[in-house]
């Protein structure tokens, strides 16, 4: 397929999946969405970076959402001596329609910053593409709207998560070493790790 | 042999083994204490790159060490730092042997120091900024086993700590590819944004420094001053070292103004923070932003003069009198905590009655913190103060305000712990290794107050040492 057709895909899920998680309530639909972001940031990095280095990409990403889905599952299911109903702490919460509006509102301010900042980005980092361009500012964008307007644990580490992936798609392009991406692998999965721990133990507060 | 592994791998691999017997406190306690100084006493007594004679048997330690194509390097100049944090590490294991509660400091904490000193010495320099990061995540997962829940305090120290790593990395990543002065850097001003915009995350400066007291408020006092000690110890003299590599960067005029603006900020709040509080962790939390503040100041006016290391050098004064009143406020707080539950000023109405080697232990803590005379800080703070009047005085007062600021909170919740309260049984509540433990910190304050000559030479020639080799 054309490369850069593959770009466009990549930011698109990029973009579309971290909006989703800025938007949802549901946390099992927020996992599958940074599982599916991790497949975006997997083909933004395949235009700079060998097929075996962003492979390390989509893997950390993966793992990183079976992390939390993990976590997420055992504060709602096994930690309680009567697993139904779920706990609040993992069930989705109704928030009011206006808190979305709101949300997609400053969403369009982050879209606003893509026009505006991707050619400022490009002159600076040389070799980074329009698409990528996108994801980056698009990614670290949503990332912190999420880390903004959500306070739980699981939010807070999907929005961090967002935040370095795009980081990571910039990184790819301008230092595409071995020993960088393994780094930041392991700081991504540190960040779901903590994420998990802090949630099995406050699930253990909340329902035990 | 490498020295990077022996003062990194190995402790490494120490915090391993301590993690699995975490489960018997006190051995874990005695062992982490024997390693630590252990490691300390090689960093003092082993020189790098110099033939070592043991009996019959010779040989060197290599400086260098790599791994996928990054070059750990110690030089015998990066040995000061590496002895005074195992040192002060070994100083608060051995306090957690009075400790009656459960905690992965030892393990955790001796992770978090290898994990610092490697930033310290990977090359390129800025892969440190990752390395910083790691020991941020594990001071995170050690609050939250201390708490039970990712309190909003700690989550606003992990997501400041998280977002400061790639803003840094990348600033770094910029300044790697200039070598020449600001003015040909096409991209100055990124990376001015980056770097100053990082730092401040990193250091906890203004407006990000809020995470100090409401973290201090819900962990463990005892675990929260080993983090705060230990980190702000590395970060401060890990973002020296960076800033001093590129000197147009070191002599700029914004890295100078930030500097000083912070420190002015920082002191001020803490102070005011500390005036006001109601809780003795909260008043903690400032009195350590006060310090941040202070440490602020140094590295300003420091970076300011033509010879830098020689008042660079007072972060490393700073390090034993900071750190033996941190661990002491730290052990009696965790001693109120047990009896009290809470230390809510309210909740501590009389207690210092029932502990009364641990109170006189937290005034003279609150005293060293302050630099009032006649303590271990005073010089130190003394030297800062008397710098900064000649430069700019405002910043002098603020640095005096603060510390008056904190004195006021300290004297507060003393009132309170030594008010008479009949309704509660009377007699000493402390236990023998807690008062022997609690006796020797305060008696190594006092000597250090009274005969300061003794400790800040030798400081003082380890930080030129530091300084001029970094």
């Amino acid at each position: 397929m054309n490369e850069q057709l593959l770009g466009w895909i990549g930011a698109f899920v990029g973009l579309t999946c971290s909006l989703f998680n800025l938007l949802a309530e549901d946390w099992r639909k927020r996992v599958v969405a940074l599982a599916i972001q991790a497949i975006g940031v997997f083909l933004l990095c395949l235009q700079s970076i060998s097929l075996n280095l962003s492979l390390v990409k989509f893997i950390e990403g993966w793992m990183a959402a079976a992390i939390l889905g993990t976590a997420m599952a055992n504060v709602g299911q096994t930690l309680r001596p009567n697993p139904s109903p779920s706990i609040p702490l993992a069930s989705p919460v109704r928030v009011p329609f206006s808190a979305v509006v709101f949300r997609l509102a400053t969403a369009l301010l982050i879209g606003i910053f893509l026009i505006s900042g991707a050619p400022v980005l490009m002159s600076v980092f040389n070799g980074v593409r329009f698409p990528q361009t996108l994801a980056i500012l698009g990614l670290c964008g949503f990332g912190l709207l999420i880390l903004g307007f959500r306070a739980s644990t699981f939010s807070i580490s999907i929005g961090l998560i967002t935040f370095l992936n795009g980081f990571e798609i910039l990184l790819a392009v301008i230092e595409p070493s071995v020993m960088l991406s393994g780094v930041m692998a392991g700081v991504v999965l540190s960040i779901a790790f903590v994420g998990a721990y802090g949630l099995v133990l406050e699930g253990e507060r909340k329902g035990l | 042999m490498n020295a990077p592994i022996i003062w990194i791998v190995l402790p490494l691999g120490l915090s391993g083994g301590l993690f699995l017997i975490s489960r018997w406190r006190r051995v874990a306690g005695v062992m982490g204490s024997v390693f630590a100084l252990l490691l300390a006493a090689a960093a003092w007594l082993l020189p790098v790159g110099n033939p070592i004679q043991l009996g019959i048997v010779s040989f060197e330690l290599q400086p260098g060490w790599i791994v996928f194509g990054r070059r750990f390097f110690l030089e015998n100049s990066d040995r000061p730092f590496v002895i005074l944090l195992y040192l002060t590490i070994a100083f608060w294991f051995m306090g957690t042997l009075s400790l009656r509660c459960r905690s992965l400091l030892i393990p955790l904490g001796m992770a978090i120091s290898a994990i610092l000193i490697a930033a310290l010495l990977v090359q390129p320099f800025y892969y440190g900024f990752i390395l910083l990061f790691f020991a941020t995540i594990l001071s995170v997962f050690l609050f939250v086993s201390e708490q039970g829940e990712v309190h909003l305090g700690i989550k606003r120290y992990w997501i400041f700590q998280s977002l400061a790593m790639p803003l840094l990395l990348l600033a770094g990543w910029l300044l790697s590819g200039t070598e020449a002065n600001p003015g040909e850097i096409a991209n100055a001003s990124l990376i001015y944004v980056l770097l100053l915009l990082g730092l401040a995350l990193l250091l906890s400066s203004f407006p990000f420094q809020s995470w100090l007291p409401a973290v201090a408020q819900v962990v463990s006092p005892y675990a929260f001053s080993f983090v705060v000690f230990v980190i702000f110890l590395s970060y401060s003299l890990f973002t020296v070292a960076f800033l001093r590599q590129f000197t147009w960067l070191s002599s700029s005029s914004w890295i100078l103004l930030f500097f000083s603006f912070q420190g002015f900020l920082l002191t001020i709040l803490g102070g005011m923070g500390a005036i006001y509080h109601r809780h003795l962790g909260r008043w903690m939390g400032y009195a350590q932003i006060k310090e941040t503040g202070l440490s602020f100041l140094s590295i300003g006016l420091g970076l300011a003069l033509p010879d830098q290391s020689s008042f660079l050098a007072i972060l490393f004064l700073q390090i034993l009198p900071r750190s033996i009143a941190l661990a002491l406020w730290g052990l009696v707080g965790n001693l109120y905590l047990e009896h009290g539950e809470s230390l809510q000023i309210q909740d501590l109405v009389g207690v210092g009655r029932h502990y009364p080697i641990a109170t006189a232990a937290f005034f003279l803590s609150v005293l060293t913190l302050v630099g009032f005379p006649l303590t271990a800080a005073f010089p130190i703070h003394l030297l800062i103060w008397q710098g900064w009047f000649q430069n700019f005085p405002p910043v002098a007062f603020a640095a005096i305000f603060g510390s008056v600021g904190v004195l006021i909170g300290g004297l507060r919740a003393m009132a309170v712990l030594v008010r008479s309260d009949h309704t509660m049984e009377q007699g000493s509540l402390e236990s023998r290794s807690q008062a022997i433990l609690l006796t020797i910190g305060s008696v190594l304050l006092l000597l250090m107050g009274i005969f300061p000559s003794w400790f800040l030479s030798v400081l003082y020639n380890l930080g030129i040492t530091f300084f001029k080799g970094s």
